[in-house]
């Protein structure tokens, strides 16, 4: 793609060994992941079960290939639990807020299209931030653009001043997701990213 | 206790009767199919909930299974009816009928923003 | 302590009266509210989290690890595919301009839309009906009809 870019033929294979280490690694955690939904559904964790789950799980890896996203993070557990609590607690409240508004005498809605431009590098990260905005009642994405990196948020009720907090919001719930999912280094460029955004 | 119990669920059940009559007048109101759509969602998952409070009186756990596949079928609708409306499917036609630039798209103007989608 | 525990049943049916309160309030908001994208928000957000509600007053009703573990499932399926559906409705009324568009705060999407060379087609002449006045996007490069603009 580049021509001036000369590769040495160490640095291709090193590049193709990566890549392939990768793509083990993906389908190793998919592997295990469609097997543990399946020894959820059966109910019990008998070795048939497994067995009979990874079985499955290969099967469906091989009849319907995906290609494999880019993921150079690592599943925290820490940070998933928060991930987890919080988002609980935040459907928790605003779906409370929402049912006052639906039941309430007028509901005087005024709402609007914030753009909102993420911190973080990849398509993981961009989709599970723009799942938990949608979930949470009162925004909705509405757009996204994969090379810019920025979502388009539909907020149900705001001000016209209150834009920069919707953003502030939502970087919120990224860093959330990069501290369940990332690595150290990219949690480190997307503070500072947002940093720099707020500097601006 | 048991008529406190019984209570509590004619009450949950006088709700979802309630909601389903309110969901079904938006889906006959609705002005847009799209409106129409969402109602229908809800309308599944008001159905849900009933087959949860089945559950809860009989205890029985033959409701579960049911709620797993309409969960995961019952999204399907509204997606399904948001394809068939966007029309974008007569954008990507008379693009293709115009046949595509022979040159690399440049980097902004509408093509680059399908291009993020179309790319798989 | 199981399941069929007077005290369990009793807490297992308040949390289910409180999500089949949500239930109705999303039914109540999705009549009350103004346009297409307020409508799903309502009735798509507050169901879910009643769902999660119900789900759980039926685990603790069932009280064993197989019903647990399904419990757990369907609240995860129900989280991960409620947004894309609510995303894939919002997204076709806002390009279809099914929106109160007029009534809009702000509306930055319009903007970089517009930065990017997406127009409104000349208006259509179908009847408008009640909806409310937004605008449809095309991008430039697309005849808004053909057999219209030919000729």
């Amino acid at each position: 793609m580049m021509s001036e870019e000369k590769r040495t033929p160490g640095e291709v294979m090193h590049r193709h060994r990566t890549r392939r280490r990768m793509a083990w690694r993906h389908q190793g955690v998919n592997v295990a992941f469609l097997t543990l939904v399946w020894v959820m559904l059966n109910g019990n964790a008998w070795p048939l079960t497994v067995v009979t789950g990874l079985v499955l799980a290969l099967l469906v890896m091989w009849v319907f290939p995906l290609p494999a996203i880019q993921w150079q993070g690592r599943p925290r557990p820490l940070g998933l639990l928060m991930l987890v609590g919080r988002l609980l607690f935040d459907l928790a409240v605003a779906s409370f807020r929402l049912s006052v508004t639906a039941f309430s005498r007028n509901p005087r809605i005024r709402s609007g299209m914030v753009r909102i431009p993420l911190g973080s590098q990849g398509d993981l990260y961009q989709v599970g931030t723009a799942s938990i905005l949608t979930i949470v009642p009162g925004s909705v994405v509405v757009d996204a653009r994969r090379k810019t990196r920025t979502l388009y948020l539909h907020v149900l009720d705001m001000e016209p001043e209150e834009a920069q907090d919707v953003v502030e919001e939502a970087r919120r719930a990224e860093m959330r997701i990069l501290r369940a999912f990332a690595s150290n280094a990219e949690i480190r460029d997307a503070a500072q990213a947002h940093d720099e955004e707020g500097v601006r | 206790m048991h008529t406190a119990i019984d209570v509590l669920h004619a009450l949950a059940l006088a709700m979802l009767v309630v909601a389903v009559g309110l969901a079904t007048k938006r889906l006959a109101m609705g002005p847009t199919t799209l409106d129409r759509s969402v109602a229908a969602d809800v309308v599944l998952a008001i159905v849900m909930a009933a087959v949860g409070l089945w559950t809860l009186r009989s205890g029985q756990d033959f409701g579960l299974p049911l709620l797993l596949v309409m969960s995961l079928l019952g999204f399907t609708a509204p997606v399904g009816m948001a394809r068939l409306m966007s029309n974008r499917s007569d954008q990507i036609r008379v693009l293709h009928e115009m046949g595509r630039r022979t040159e690399k798209p440049a980097d902004s103007g509408p093509d680059a923003w399908e291009e993020d989608d179309e790319r798989r | 302590m199981s399941g069929a525990d007077p005290i369990i049943q009793l807490i297992a049916a308040m949390l289910l009266v409180l999500g089949c309160f949500f239930c109705l309030s999303a039914a109540v908001g999705l009549l009350r509210f103004p346009d297409v994208i307020t409508r799903l928000h309502a009735a798509t957000k507050p169901q879910v989290f009643g769902l999660v509600l119900i789900l759980s007053a039926i685990g603790l009703r069932l009280w064993s690890w197989e019903s647990t573990c399904l419990v757990v499932l369907v609240a995860g399926f129900q989280v991960l595919t409620a947004p894309v559906s609510a995303h894939m409705v919002s997204r076709t009324a806002y390009r279809l301009g099914l929106w109160n568009a007029n009534e809009a705060v702000i509306d930055e999407l319009a903007e970089d839309l517009e930065d990017a060379g997406y127009t409104h087609p000349p208006e259509d002449d179908e009847p408008g009906g009640n909806l409310p006045a937004g605008r449809r996007w095309r991008t430039a490069a697309v005849p808004a009809r053909p057999r219209r603009d030919r000729g």
